[in-house]
């Protein structure tokens, strides 16, 4: 069941009907929403909340499901502790 | 979309926008805002929301301190909260030239009242009190320095801006120019539409667009990344920069790190794509600088263009080539900093007010004459 305060994005606390409200203010690049609501650049990096979104974008705005892209996706997939990014293993595997 | 408009600005970055506002300040309305991405889709909302006043030329110096001070009432002006925070920022030396490259620099900043300390490293072991001084030798503090949110500012303006009956048209890309009587034609990937006056605000893409207007601008877009860690708990007060490799780490309101350092040039110089070296390369001299963070993570990172001037000094300026036609450009990694000052400046320079600074030193012919002295404190 959907309610107002269902949470799309766990992470950073969005609810759907914040969303609701930012798409009705006229934003509708999924970009801008993330920029505005903080969805998707919390700790799990949007692999659930980016997807709900999408889905509420066709539904609320009535943009067809190929015109919303996700977002762009970039190292590090999950997030990595600083001192593995500088750990000799590493260096290894660049090579 | 609307055929014409007494002033376009190509742009949606905070650059357009403030000038935008400045011109809504000033009675203007009948504004358009082109956007060939999403809002502010470019160096604005990629940016680390650093604010600083502690340049060496006095181009960035007025314009930083003239901003500044606008931050600061800006927000209630807007209604929008965008976390403005001055808690300093912390310029370090780790060589002898280092120290006095920021002690010219601070004698230089308090011609103009800027307040700012060469400190030595108790003083900034007390200042921040995690980081390892091993390699400091001193530094220079500014406490009116500090840090800001850039969404919540740009959000801000967009909103303020539609309210006040200005139309920003995103996904509408400029392809062209056309010279008319009284007027210019702007094409886009939506149709034509006529203005009397235009802005070149197009931040990395500026000298691409100012090819349609038939002038040579001499910027050039330089990738530059960035990244976020997890939020952690408040220990770190001023923003820190290491002159040595343009190093820069703050921690934003909710406890993330933000950071970025000068990237090696061979990754590339898209935007959209992201390297394992400047994780690596950043991580280092974090965990060099704060050995505790080794087990913190960064949760995030991208990318964005600084758009590059040969002297790092904004271009400020109407084209002579083109009537009516303005460009600002050439922020060079400071744009977002300076950006309410610059956007007061062209307002008044497009309607021909009384402009708030000399205009030479931000003309665009300026890298025709002798050699000028470039600004030396540009980091990340």
């Amino acid at each position: 069941m959907v309610v107002a305060k269902s949470f799309v994005c766990l992470c950073e606390d969005v609810t759907i009907d914040e969303l609701r409200r930012v798409i009705r203010m006229g934003y509708t690049d999924i970009e801008e929403i993330k920029r505005i609501t903080g969805i998707g650049t919390g700790p799990c990096q949007g692999k659930q909340c980016l997807h709900l979104l999408r889905k509420v974008l066709v539904s609320e705005a009535g943009l067809p499901a190929e015109h919303v892209p996700i977002t762009t996706l970039r190292t590090p997939l999950v997030p990595v502790r600083f001192g593995q990014w500088i750990s000799d293993k590493l260096e290894e595997d660049e090579r | 979309m609307r055929s014409s408009a007494n002033i376009v600005i190509i742009g949606s970055g905070v650059i357009g926008l403030s000038a935008a506002y400045a011109l809504v300040k000033k009675g203007m309305n009948d504004i358009v805002i082109l956007e060939k991405g999403y809002l502010a889709s470019g160096a604005s909302s990629r940016n680390g929301g650093g604010i600083r006043a502690q340049f060496a030329t006095e181009e960035n110096i007025m314009l930083a301190k003239a901003s500044i001070a606008r931050f600061r009432r800006l927000g209630s002006e807007l209604g929008a909260n965008f976390w403005f925070r001055q808690s300093g920022y912390l310029f370090t030396a780790e060589s002898r030239e280092q120290l006095e490259v920021l002690r010219k620099a601070a004698e230089f900043q308090n011609r103009f009242d800027l307040g700012t300390r060469m400190i030595d490293c108790d003083r900034i072991q007390r200042l921040v009190p995690e980081m390892e001084c091993d390699t400091v030798i001193g530094g220079s503090y500014r406490r009116g320095d500090g840090i800001l949110f850039p969404f919540p500012l740009l959000f801000g303006y967009a909103e303020f801006l539609r309210d006040h009956g200005v139309t920003i048209e995103t996904h509408c890309e400029v392809t062209g120019v056309k010279r008319g009587h009284h007027n210019a034609e702007v094409q886009t990937t939506r149709g034509p539409i006529t203005a009397n006056l235009i802005m070149n605000a197009a931040g990395g893409w500026s000298a691409r667009v100012g090819e349609m207007f038939g002038a040579k601008i001499p910027t050039i877009p330089v990738r530059h990344q960035i990244m976020v860690s997890e939020p952690l708990k408040p220990f770190l007060d001023p923003m820190v920069v290491t002159l040595t490799d343009g190093f820069y780490v703050s921690q934003g309101p909710r406890g993330e790190l933000v950071g970025g350092i000068t990237e090696d040039s061979h990754g590339g110089n898209d935007p959209s794509v992201s390297s394992v070296g400047f994780c690596r390369k950043f991580s280092k001299r974090l965990v060099s600088l704060f050995p505790r963070l080794s087990g913190a993570a960064m949760m995030r990172q991208w990318a964005g263009f600084y758009d590059v001037s040969p002297d790092a000094n904004p271009i400020l300026d109407e084209l002579e080539v083109f009537p009516g036609a303005y460009v600002a450009c050439g922020f060079s990694g400071h744009g977002f900093m300076i950006s309410p000052a610059a956007g007061e400046f062209m307002a008044s320079m497009m309607l021909g007010d009384k402009l708030p600074f000399p205009r030479e030193p931000y003309r665009i012919s300026r890298f025709a004459e002798a050699h000028r002295p470039g600004e030396k404190l540009v980091i990340g």
